[in-house]
This record gives C-alpha cells, sequence and structure tokens, in this order.
C-alpha cells in the first residue's frame, strides 16, 4: 500500500506529465491564458481535494482528465448560460461548434476542428489528445485504459471517418 | 485530396496548438505547481478520514445487498411461474449455431416479450436483448470466423430491438414520462458503448465491422434522445430533492458494484481490461462529484440528471469488465484449460434498482439472472426478422 509521501510524489510527477497538454486542452477551448492555466491549477487541487476526502483514485490521468473535462463544461455553463443538454459532453461539444471563438487563423484547419467536434465520441477523444494536447500513443494507452493497438486503431478509423466527413 | 493530405492538415493543427504551449512558460509551469504544493501541504490525507470513507463505503454497500435482496426474491418468483425450467436454463447461453437457440429466442425471450406489457416494461427488455445479440456477435467472434448469414441475422435483430426501444422511449417521452425515457436511454447509450469498445477487439473482420457501424450509429441516436430528455428535465425543472437523491443511491449502488467487480476479478483476468474499466470507473466517479454538488447547491434536475448519467458510466464500466471476463474465461475453455461450467456467460446488462421484469443483477446473481429467462410460449412469429428455429 503507498503510503502518503508515494501518493504526494506520483501526483506531482502527473502534475510534471500533464500540465502542458491539459493547459493546451483549457486554451484551446477558452482562448484565454490566464484562464486556462487557473483551470488547469484547480483542475490538480480539486483531484487532491477528492483524494483527502478518501476517493479511491484507480487511474490517476484518466481521473485528471475527467476533472478537466468537467472544469470546461462548468466554464461554459457560467459564462454562456447554456442549456442543460450542452452540459453534456456531447452536447457540450455540439455548443462549440457555433459558439467557438477559434484560437486558429487557418480556415482549413478551423473547418477540421469543428468537424473533430462531430466525430462519435470514442474517436473524437482520442483524435482531441493526439493533434489538439498532443500526446504521445502511449501517453492515450494510459489515460483511457485501452492498450496502444486499440488506440491506434481509433485514430486511423477516426481519420477516415473524418476524412469522409469532410468529403477529401 | 489523398489520404495522407488528411493526415498532414491534423499534423499542422498539432503544430499549431503546440503554440499554445509557448504561453505556458516554464516559470509559469513551476508556479502553479507550487501552488498546487502549498493546498496538497494545506491538506494532507489522515487516516480518520480514510477511516470515515471506509466505513461509509461499507454503509452503501450493506444497503446495496439488501437492494439485491430484494431483486433475487423477485427473480425467484417469476422463475416459480415458469415450467421447463431445466431445458430452458440450458438453453439460455446458447449460440446462433448451437441447437438450443431456437428455444432461447422463441421460448425463453417469448414469453419475457410476452411478459412486457407497458412501454416501459418493453423498453428495458429490449435494451437488454439488443445487447445479447451484440454478445453473442463477441462470442462468435472471439471463436473464430461467424458466418455471414449469422452476422447478417444478428445485425438485423439488434436493429429490430433497437427500433423496438426508440419506438417505445420516443412514447415514454409524448406520455411525458421524461425521467423514464432519460432511464432507458442512458442505460442503453450504456450498453452499447461498453460493447462497442470489445467488439473494437474484432474490427479486422469486415463482418463485425458491420455491425460495430450499426452499434454506433444506434450509440449517436441514444445520445440525441438522451440529451432531449435531459433537456426536457432541466427546462420544467421537474425533479426535487427526494427525486435526486433516489437517483443518487442508483449511482452510489452501481459504483459499489463495479468496484466490487474490479476487486472481484482483479488477478483473474488482464490487467489491462482492470485498467480500462478503472478509467471509465473514476469517469462515473467524477461525474457523480459534479451531481452532487448540483444536489448539495439545491440544484435538483441537474443533479438528478448527473447522478443518472453517473450511474449509467459506472453500469457501462461493469458491463465492459463482465464481457470480457465472461470472453477471457471462454478463450480459456476453448485451450482445454477449464470446464463446461466455467463458461458461463455473466449477464452483461446491470440494470437499476427498480427493474421488476429483468430484475438481473451481476456475476454474483448470474444463477438468478438465468431463471428469469424461462418461458413457455413463442414468440415473433409474425416479425420476418425474428430469428427462428434452426
Amino acid at each position: 500500500m503507498k503510503n502518503i509521501d508515494d501518493k504526494k510524489a506520483e501526483f506531482l510527477k502527473a502534475y510534471d506529465h500533464l500540465s502542458e497538454p491539459l493547459f493546451r486542452r483549457f486554451w484551446y477551448k477558452l482562448s484565454d491564458k490566464e484562464r486556462a492555466q487557473d483551470l488547469l491549477q484547480e483542475t490538480f487541487t480539486k483531484a487532491w481535494q477528492y483524494i483527502v476526502e478518501g476517493k479511491k483514485v484507480r487511474n490517476l490521468k484518466s481521473f485528471l482528465y475527467a476533472i478537466a473535462n468537467h472544469m470546461i463544461i462548468d466554464e461554459y455553463r457560467k459564462s454562456r448560460s447554456v442549456s442543460l443538454d450542452e452540459l453534456t459532453e456531447s452536447g457540450f461539444d455540439k455548443a462549440l461548434e457555433g459558439g467557438h471563438q477559434s484560437i486558429l487563423d487557418d480556415v482549413e484547419l478551423n473547418k477540421i476542428v469543428i468537424t473533430i467536434e462531430k466525430l462519435p465520441q470514442k474517436y473524437k477523444e482520442i483524435i482531441k489528445m493526439r493533434y489538439i494536447d498532443g500526446l504521445e500513443l502511449v501517453e492515450i494507452s494510459e489515460i483511457i485504459g485501452e492498450s496502444e493497438n486499440v488506440v491506434s486503431v481509433r485514430i486511423n478509423r477516426g481519420t477516415k471517418k473524418l476524412q469522409k466527413m469532410l468529403h477529401l | 485530396m489523398k489520404d495522407n493530405d488528411i493526415k498532414k492538415i491534423l499534423e499542422r493543427l498539432k503544430k499549431e496548438t503546440a503554440g499554445g504551449s509557448s504561453l505556458f512558460r516554464p516559470e509559469d509551469k513551476e508556479r502553479i505547481k507550487n501552488n498546487i504544493y502549498s493546498f496538497m501541504t494545506a491538506h494532507e490525507i489522515t487516516e480518520e478520514k480514510k477511516k470515515f470513507y471506509e466505513i461509509f463505503g461499507l454503509d452503501k454497500f450493506v444497503a446495496m445487498l439488501n437492494i439485491n435482496k430484494f431483486k433475487m426474491i423477485s427473480t425467484a418468483a417469476v422463475a416459480v411461474l415458469c415450467v421447463g425450467v431445466g431445458v430452458s436454463y440450458a438453453a439460455k447461453d446458447a449460440l446462433p449455431d448451437e441447437s438450443l437457440y431456437a428455444l432461447k429466442r422463441n421460448i425463453n425471450e417469448g414469453v419475457r416479450e410476452l411478459l412486457a406489457i407497458s412501454p416501459k416494461q418493453e423498453a428495458r427488455l429490449h435494451v437488454e436483448l439488443a445487447s445479447e445479440r451484440i454478445n453473442e456477435t463477441e462470442r462468435l467472434a472471439s471463436r473464430g470466423v461467424i458466418p455471414e448469414g449469422t452476422a447478417a441475422r444478428l445485425k438485423a435483430d439488434f436493429k429490430r430491438h433497437a427500433y423496438v426501444v426508440d419506438s417505445r422511449v420516443s412514447q415514454l417521452k409524448s406520455d411525458d414520462k421524461q425521467e423514464l425515457a432519460l432511464e432507458v436511454t442512458s442505460k442503453f447509450e450504456s450498453s452499447l458503448k461498453a460493447h462497442e469498445s470489445v467488439l473494437a477487439d474484432f474490427e479486422d473482420e469486415n463482418i463485425v465491422v458491420e455491425i460495430i457501424e450499426s452499434v454506433e450509429t444506434q450509440i449517436s441516436a441514444a445520445e440525441d434522445s438522451r440529451a432531449d430528455a435531459e433537456s426536457e428535465i432541466k427546462a420544467k425543472a421537474r425533479q426535487d430533492k427526494k427525486a435526486a437523491k433516489t437517483k443518487m443511491r442508483y449511482a452510489d449502488s452501481k459504483i459499489d458494484e463495479v468496484s466490487d467487480l474490479i476487486k472481484k476479478f482483479t488477478d483473474k483476468i488482464g490487467v489491462e481490461y482492470i485498467l480500462a474499466t478503472e478509467a471509465r470507473l473514476d469517469k462515473a466517479e467524477v461525474t457523480y462529484r459534479t451531481a452532487k454538488e448540483r444536489y448539495d447547491n439545491e440544484i435538483y434536475s441537474d443533479a438528478f440528471i448527473f447522478f443518472e448519467m453517473a450511474g449509467s458510466q459506472a453500469v457501462e464500466a461493469g458491463i465492459y469488465l463482465e464481457t470480457k471476463k465472461q470472453l477471457s474465461v471462454k478463450d480459456k475453455s476453448d485451450n482445454g484449460s477449464g470446464d463446461t461450467a466455467t463458461t458461463t456467460p455473466i449477464t452483461p446488462t446491470l440494470p437499476d434498482v427498480n427493474q421488476d421484469i429483468n430484475a438481473t443483477t451481476t456475476a454474483t446473481t448470474t444463477s438468478s439472472t438465468s431463471s428469469t429467462e424461462t418461458a413457455t410460449s413463442t414468440i415473433g412469429s409474425g416479425d420476418p426478422e425474428v430469428i427462428t428455429a434452426e
């Protein structure tokens, strides 16, 4: 059984690994550097709070990603008064299609980003982790708890679906 | 545009968003890390809190046992009414290429369809039967090649069950039973997502890919349907504290059930499946926390919806793990290392606490689950898509 110091060390190590990809995700979604940094910090403090309260975390990285996604949902809810279906993951992504202030100048890239949001959930999340958060296959595999092979297959299938949706 | 062009665009996107990293300077990273460390120091883990949590968890476990006891009594009552228990029981795990399959479909499932009278009962039953068709596909795929005709019939039957679910959910919605509609669509969605992940292991088979595509289509439909029900519930602020609390207990029990399953199957199944289940369960627990925050802030409709979502995410984790366990046991059996008793599939459905006819539960109650499938008559003879005796 891990002692408290081990848990702390593991937690800070997770920060070292995930702070950059999570910052990119927050920044990409919110187009606000300061807010992205606030939410990043809040993600980790919230996670630690859960642990302190006795929550048994099985997969820390996956847990942190889940919290980060909920933080974004909450952020949109506060700032844009979206309806509840937009609070759910799929609904939230739909909200992005119409209202997202893109950080990207390139028209072609914007089109891709909007279309990624329309992919089925299992492809969408992995494609975003790979091409927006900049994670490696092995890191995605750890977060979603699937093998690298499954991650690789889904990226390929997701890319093909994306191509089809874009009529390329 | 060629295939590799989209990959180039995606790589360009990756490079572009990587530009965001320049806004996250090393000094920012270090500053936030220090803040987090300070927070951690100010909020230390204490043994007292840990013990309290464990006691709380035990209380929930005891509560869950009582619920399961009720389920088992209901199940036994249904079983007593049935005849031909032995043969029906033997047929419950039959696959399309086996002689007892016609009995399973026409008798076991037939009588259950007859007993399901209300839209709610029908919807719940067909969620389960749709899952069973996918599970049969998984079991056949794990054995090797699925005959083309069999795959086509399984796909057609899956679509028929999905159609019944959709139509009964529409009926529930038009009767303004949004909560029931939400419950059914959430359950369907979680079952489909769990099976979709399992099927992904067999996607080298073209026949399986076709079934995966049908499942994906149905997932999208279920997601839309769920979002509609959520909007209705939210718009009318329909739920009070009591209803939200009931859903909280439901989510609690599902999370506990899956935690127990993980403990039970650890060291008995590939570690990758345990990790994948844990990742799903973590997601459910985070959603649960969100729901609890809404509940504490007295936003009960939101809380109701998020508790439902947390429960469904836990159900998805449970179905995924049970199915993986079922298939891995089967693999061992095929290799000659297991006896037939160990190959008994675990029903991949984790119904809610109120489920009546389909009063099934997790692997620990497999035998009681099976008894609900016994039956005495046929059904679906007028439906051209129903698999008939072979």
